[in-house]
C-alpha cells in the first residue's frame, strides 16, 4: 500500500471564471493506492467557490486509476461524489453531486518519500459556476 | 478490490446523476437559446393560445411573446429584462430611460427572497416627474407540476410582486429544469399560462 499525498492549491481556474469569483480548493487531500495490480485510487476533496454573495462548498471521495505514462510522468482521472451546499442571501440548499477531474503529476526520482509536483483540473458541473477548475499542488509518497 | 471499485463507480453515478440537487444543479432553468419556442394554453376570460420565441441575439436577447418584443440581458448569475420607461405627461410622451430590471436571480435557490427598488426622474416644463418601481420576490419554493405537456420535478416556484407607481401586479412563475418557465399565474384577473409544447433549437 502506498500513501499518495498531493496538497493543491487554487491558483488557477477555467478562463471563463467570472469577474469578481474567487475560490480556494483542495481537490486532493491523500489517496491511497491499494494493490500493486488493480492500483485503485481513494481520493478525499473539499472545494470551495464564492462569487458576490454566492457560495457554494463541497466535499467528498473519488475513486480512479493511475496511469504511468512515461517514468516519471501519471494521469490519474478520477470520478467523485460529493456533497455540496449553495448559499445566497441566507438562504441555502444541499445535496449531492457528481465530479470528475484528472491530476497530471511529475514524480521525482526520490525514493521513500517520492516527492511529486502536478496540477489538477476539476469539472463541477454547476450551470451557474460554468467554469473549470486548475489547481496546482505538491506532494509526496510514502 | 476491482468489483467494489466498480460498484462505488456505478453507484457514483447512479445516485450522483439522478438525484435532486444534482440535476437542480446542472440545469438551465431559463434556456435562452435563439430558435427555442414554448407555446402555451391561456385560460383567462378568453382561452387562447400564446407562443414565446427567443428570436435573436446581439448583446441582448430578443424574445417575442406575442409578437411584442422584449429584450433579455443574460449575465453570469442573473436575468434582466431591459426596458425603456416611459409615461405621458399632459399629452406628451416622457422617457426616463433604460433600465436593467432583475427577472431572475441565478442560481434559484430554494427559499431566497428578494427586492430591488428603481427611482428615476426627469423634469418636464419646470416639474420634476418619479417613477418608482418596486420588485419583491417570495421566498423561492421547490415543487412537482403537471401541465399539458408534461409532469415536471425540481420546479422552482417564483412569486413575484411588481409596484410600479400605483400598479401592483402579482405573478406567480413556475420553472423546470432545462425548459424553463411551463406556468404563468396571474391570480389577480384569474390568467394561467400553461405550457403546451417546448421546441428546442437542438443546433
Amino acid at each position: 500500500m502506498i500513501l499518495n499525498l498531493l496538497l493543491s492549491f487554487g491558483l488557477f481556474m477555467g478562463s471563463s471564471i467570472p469577474q469578481g469569483a474567487s475560490a480556494a480548493d483542495t481537490p486532493s487531500g491523500f489517496s491511497i493506492e491499494f494493490n500493486g495490480k488493480y492500483k485503485v485510487d481513494y481520493s478525499i476533496m473539499t472545494s470551495y467557490f464564492k462569487k458576490g454573495n454566492y457560495e457554494m462548498y463541497q466535499y467528498g471521495i473519488g475513486i480512479g486509476k493511475e496511469i504511468i505514462l512515461w517514468n516519471h510522468l501519471s494521469i490519474f482521472p478520477e470520478l467523485g461524489l460529493m456533497r455540496g451546499e449553495r448559499s445566497r442571501n441566507k438562504a441555502s440548499e444541499s445535496g449531492i453531486f457528481p465530479i470528475f477531474w484528472t491530476h497530471f503529476l511529475y514524480l521525482f526520482p526520490s525514493r521513500n518519500p517520492r516527492f511529486q509536483i502536478g496540477f489538477s483540473l476539476k469539472e463541477i458541473f454547476d450551470e451557474e459556476i460554468g467554469t473549470d477548475f486548475l489547481d496546482i499542488g505538491i506532494g509526496f509518497r510514502l | 478490490m476491482k468489483k467494489s471499485a466498480l460498484i462505488f463507480s456505478i453507484l457514483v453515478l447512479v445516485s450522483g446523476c439522478n438525484n435532486p440537487f444534482s440535476i437542480r444543479m446542472s440545469a438551465d432553468y431559463f434556456p435562452l437559446k435563439v430558435g427555442n419556442k414554448w407555446i402555451y394554453k391561456v385560460k383567462g376570460e378568453i382561452d387562447y393560445k400564446a407562443e414565446m420565441e427567443v428570436f435573436s441575439k446581439d448583446t441582448l436577447y430578443n424574445v417575442t411573446i406575442q409578437g411584442e418584443n422584449l429584450f433579455f440581458e443574460r449575465k453570469l448569475g442573473e436575468i434582466n429584462i431591459v426596458k425603456e420607461l416611459k409615461t405621458t405627461y399632459e399629452g406628451e410622451k416622457v422617457i426616463f430611460g433604460k433600465i436593467y430590471e432583475p427577472y431572475l436571480i441565478l442560481p434559484l435557490i430554494e427559499g431566497e427572497k428578494w427586492e430591488k427598488k428603481f427611482t428615476l426622474s426627469t423634469v418636464i416644463k419646470g416639474d420634476t416627474i418619479y417613477k418608482n418601481i418596486f420588485i419583491s420576490v417570495a421566498p423561492a419554493e421547490i415543487t412537482s407540476i403537471k401541465v399539458p405537456s408534461g409532469k415536471y420535478d425540481n420546479v422552482y416556484l417564483i412569486k413575484r410582486t411588481r409596484i410600479e407607481d400605483r400598479d401592483t401586479l402579482k405573478v406567480n412563475e413556475w420553472f423546470a429544469p432545462d425548459v424553463g418557465l411551463i406556468k404563468r399565474e396571474i391570480p389577480s384577473n384569474s390568467t394561467k399560462w400553461e405550457l403546451e409544447a417546448f421546441i428546442s433549437n437542438e443546433e
